[in-house]
């Protein structure tokens, strides 16, 4: 593993991750995401990528997915709603040339409809793909775009079904779900219950500060593995998502009503007296 | 469509609908392409799926872009 890992790795890319890897986990590549999940995703897992529109689940997946084939893990991106074309496109401008993986049986873009991904007949959809080049990571876009083929109720049924036919393969999925939810006070991440179901939960959420829009990644839930509780602020750059600092002197984030906490409010009324001090 | 889009897998309906037309519209095409080997055909539960072989894909390329520098070639003698 170590060995394809060096011969696969690009230029550099080993330098993000000096020394021994934990073992056992499946690296997302993002140092700093990686730090918060104590090393990674555990093998094999389920993970929900949460959040609403233009929060960056698609730049983050495919991220995880382009990272993993630099560590000598193929990948395949499962998309219920763009065409290929348009994810090469998109991937390109962060400088990943998913094309040349493709030809090198590192990768694939499949587009399919989420019907199909359904049916239980003898022969899966993704038999073959996965036959050929034998992933180890997987991403559903999305898991959102299945309700609206399954009545409600059948909904965790049926992601149930999904999730188990990977894990049954040893493919570490990441499903993303399209959750509005997120944002204002009542704050739930699927009302289906599929949070249940998910071995670890990653969500997204875009934050209004002092009048600009910021975002902000928190892990709400990982199975077996202790992980960072703190809310931390990401941006999307032109080399993919580039995770910052922790929102430490806010609180109700979460909730859709930040303020800063109280000690820092108490530090900037001190800051102003003394400063009207030193005029005065 | 399918070279631009080597990974789509769809019911022939659902490629009608990801490029705007019908599927009156596009099942000539669809059975050409077919013939030729271009496309292939498998059955996923109760629906009939086509897909891009990528190696035909691949080979009728190539045979293309050689035919061409053949015809280049013996129109510069």
């Amino acid at each position: 593993m170590t060995a394809s890992r060096s011969k696969t790795g690009a230029s550099g890319f080993d330098q993000l991750f000096p020394g021994k890897p934990e073992e056992g986990r499946v690296k997302t590549g993002i140092v700093e995401l990686d730090e918060m999940l104590k090393g990674g995703f555990m093998p094999g897992d389920a993970v929900m990528l949460a959040g609403s529109a233009g929060t960056g689940k698609t730049t983050l997946a495919l991220q995880y997915l382009v990272n993993g084939v630099k560590l000598g893990e193929p990948g395949i991106y499962v998309t219920f709603e763009e065409l290929p074309d348009q994810i090469y496109r998109d991937a390109k401008n962060f400088g990943w040339d998913l094309r040349k993986m493709e030809e090198q049986d590192k990768f694939r873009v499949i587009c399919t409809s989420p019907s199909l991904m359904l049916e239980s007949g003898s022969d899966s959809l993704l038999d073959d793909v996965l036959r050929d080049i034998q992933p180890r990571r997987l991403v559903v876009d999305s898991l959102s775009h299945l309700e609206m083929f399954v009545k409600k109720d059948d909904m965790r049924m049926e992601a149930y079904r999904v999730i188990r036919y990977l894990k049954t393969r040893g493919v570490s999925s990441v499903l993303l779900w399209e959750s509005p939810q997120i944002s204002g006070g009542s704050f739930s991440v699927t009302d289906v219950g599929l949070s249940f179901l998910v071995d670890c939960i990653v969500a997204l959420k875009p934050v209004e500060i002092e009048s600009s829009m910021r975002k902000a990644l928190v892990i709400l839930k990982m199975r077996g593995s202790d992980h960072d509780k703190r809310l931390r602020e990401f941006e999307i750059t032109s080399n993919g998502i580039k995770i910052e600092s922790a929102f430490t002197n806010y609180e109700g984030i979460i909730s859709g009503s930040p303020r800063k906490v109280a000690s820092e409010k108490f530090m900037e009324m001190f800051r102003g007296a003394s400063e009207k001090q030193k005029k005065a | 469509m399918f070279h631009r889009n080597p990974g789509l897998i769809d019911t022939v309906d659902g490629v009608a609908r990801r490029v705007g037309r019908t599927t009156i519209a596009v099942i000539s095409d669809v059975r050409e392409l077919l013939q030729l080997g271009v496309l292939k055909q498998k059955r996923i539960g109760n629906s009939e799926v086509v897909f891009l072989d990528r190696s035909k894909d691949r080979e009728l390329l190539e045979s293309v872009a050689n035919h061409l520098k053949t015809v280049r070639i013996g129109g510069e003698k």
